[in-house]
């Protein structure tokens, strides 16, 4: 198999498990008879309420917020029948929080990479129709932004507005990725100013702004695509140290991350390492080999 | 191009990155939910709980802060302080401790800033050294360019907690943190140099070379280098900053003092001076990093061309 359909199954059995997550891991039933009627997804009243003659298929794994197992607190439990990927230091299912934490992470990942690849692509447009001197002046400005280390700027940038939900976050994250993808679309869309179909467009009159959005802009779509899976993979990264730090999503949302800060502070216990971490790392590796085969095709 | 022209060239560089985070980074603390007596009362842990008895105390003890702190005036004066602030390199007082926010972010900051200047440098000498060395055996940079593409995929924070699960405690100094720091950039650049070197071996110059009896390896050490070393001077000011910036999670994980922790520790209370000094500071050093990069590159060229 190759790298590329390898990484697009990962990430799809990923997005198919994110998606999946609330009926694989909750406190209510995938579905239940009640009263001789099925019922699919009830509420947890009525799963409450059930009398001797219903029945109820109950997910796999408890809630990601579940901290007592049958009535028994069980913090840092290793791996077992009932908890398939242990508990963590307050109890929690593992298992059910990875899955929920590929909600958070992946999800992320997707909003910082359409706003980055939105806003950057409105930046590189500008930068590509506007006169020389002003372009010059928007390129130096992108350019230093896109320098500024994604990390760094999320800390800082998140401490000082203040708020922690996923989209502050993926905004945070995505300022410098929109700036260098910003960059990329207008170096592409450069490169087709002389083109002769373009040459062809103007001869036959066509206004500058029509020849920029229908005849150069759609050069610029798989420069879009490769820089869409790189701030991708980047949130993906950040999100992780992010939680790690301390200054990711707020708690009690399970993420990657925050698995990972939880080995560090007991004892490395593999059971919070080795699958967040793996999780973490197969994606991000799956949208930099997506990249890196866009960009050679 | 002259000495005197690069340093001014170079000292405008790092003080528009030094003033234009503090633009920016103001403008934020400006635009955040709370107004920024509030941020720094909560800063300080002086601010009294919401939903205490006495409700006119919170708005009496951020008044006091903004008096104390010169927060009281409208936002564009504060944004205008703020900025004479940064051009004099005199930020103020931390909102915590009220210490010099210069002060608390030189704490640890000399020792972050060597290990992440020794990292980039090691990044960049493997990056560089091993799609070359590679480039001489058959699949050799097939096998690179895989190993690089999940080495740059690997979180910082998982680098860290592999060489904690792996390596004895005693080892897991600053050496540890230079090697874990310069993990994923070195990847990065060996990926880009692996494919420029990959892109040179099919070129023109290559064949010819070769037609004139030239080694495989003569050729990458004498001429692929050569021609792909330009390409990495843009390489050198994101490296360190992607080295600072990881410098943060490496001396949280192996429990190292510097200005990652100081950064991370302010920011967790939104302590916005010391936040906005080390950031500013870190733009400044990476503008410093890609400036000096690029004359060194733009010096070589000269040379080459007289």
């Amino acid at each position: 198999m190759s790298a590329r359909r390898l990484a697009w199954a990962w990430l799809a059995l990923a997005a198919l498990l994110a998606i999946a997550a609330p009926i694989l891991a909750g406190d209510r039933p995938i579905a239940a008879s009640l009263d001789g009627a099925l019922t699919w997804r009830p509420s947890a009243a009525q799963a409450a309420a059930m009398g001797p003659e219903d029945w109820a298929l109950w997910p796999p794994m408890p809630a990601p917020g579940a901290v007592r197992d049958r009535g028994v607190l069980a913090p840092l439990a290793p791996p077992s029948a009932r908890h398939w990927l242990g508990t963590d230091d307050r109890g929690r299912d593992v298992a059910a929080r990875l899955l929920h934490g590929a909600r958070a992470s992946l999800g992320l990942a997707a909003l910082a990479a359409a706003l980055a690849t939105a806003v950057g692509l409105a930046l590189g447009l500008a930068i590509a129709g506007a006169p020389r001197a002003a372009a010059g002046v928007g390129l130096a400005a992108v350019d230093a932004i896109a320098a500024a280390p994604a990390l760094l700027v999320a800390i800082a940038a998140g401490a000082l507005v203040g708020a922690r939900s996923p989209l502050v976050l993926a905004a945070l994250i995505a300022v410098p990725r929109a700036a260098d993808t910003g960059r990329l679309i207008a170096a592409q869309l450069a490169s087709t100013a002389r083109s002769p179909y373009v040459l062809a467009a103007r001869a036959l009159g066509a206004r500058p702004a029509r020849i920029l959005l229908r005849h150069r802009a759609p050069a610029a779509l798989p420069t879009l695509g490769v820089a869409a899976a790189l701030t991708a993979a980047t949130a993906v990264l950040s999100e992780a140290a992010l939680a790690f730090l301390g200054v990711g999503l707020a708690p009690p949302t399970p993420t990657w991350g925050e698995l990972l800060a939880q080995a560090t502070q007991h004892d490395l216990r593999w059971w919070l390492a080795l699958p967040a971490g793996a999780c973490a790392t197969a994606t991000a590796a799956a949208l930099f080999a997506l990249a890196l085969a866009h960009r050679r095709a | 191009m002259t000495a005197a022209r690069a340093a001014v060239g170079l000292a405008t560089r790092i003080a528009v990155a030094w003033l234009a985070t503090w633009a920016l980074g103001w403008g934020l603390v400006e635009l955040g939910r709370d107004p920024p007596a509030r941020q720094a009362a909560r800063a300080a842990a002086r601010l009294p709980p919401e939903d205490g008895p006495d409700r006119g105390a919170r708005a009496a003890v951020e008044a006091a802060i903004a008096r104390e702190l010169g927060l009281a005036a409208t936002a564009s004066a504060r944004w205008g302080r703020a900025m004479l602030g940064a051009a004099t390199v005199t930020p103020g007082p931390s909102w915590r401790d009220r210490r010099p926010a210069g002060q608390v972010a030189r704490a640890g900051a000399g020792a972050t800033v060597i290990r992440a200047t020794l990292a980039a440098a090691l990044a960049i000498a493997i990056g560089a050294a091993v799609p070359l060395a590679a480039a001489r055996r058959r699949r050799g940079g097939a096998a690179v360019a895989t190993a690089a593409a999940i080495a740059v995929a690997v979180p910082t924070v998982w680098w860290c907690v592999l060489a904690l699960a792996t390596a004895p405690q005693v080892a897991l100094t600053s050496t540890a943190a230079i090697a874990i720091l310069a993990a994923a950039p070195a990847a990065a650049i060996a990926l880009h140099v692996g494919r420029a070197v990959a892109d040179l071996d099919r070129s023109p110059l290559a064949i010819a070379i070769a037609a004139r009896g030239a080694s495989r390896r003569r050729w990458h050490v004498h001429h692929a280098a050569r021609l792909v070393a330009p390409g990495l001077a843009p390489l050198v000011g994101s490296t360190l900053g992607f080295t600072l910036a990881a410098s943060a999670v490496v001396e949280r994980a192996l429990a190292l003092p510097g200005a990652g922790r100081t950064l991370v520790a302010a920011a967790a209370v939104g302590d916005a001076p010391v936040v906005l000094t080390l950031a500013a500071a870190c733009a400044a050093l990476v503008a410093a990093a890609a400036g000096v990069a690029q004359l060194a590159v733009a010096a070589r060229a000269d040379d080459e061309d007289r």
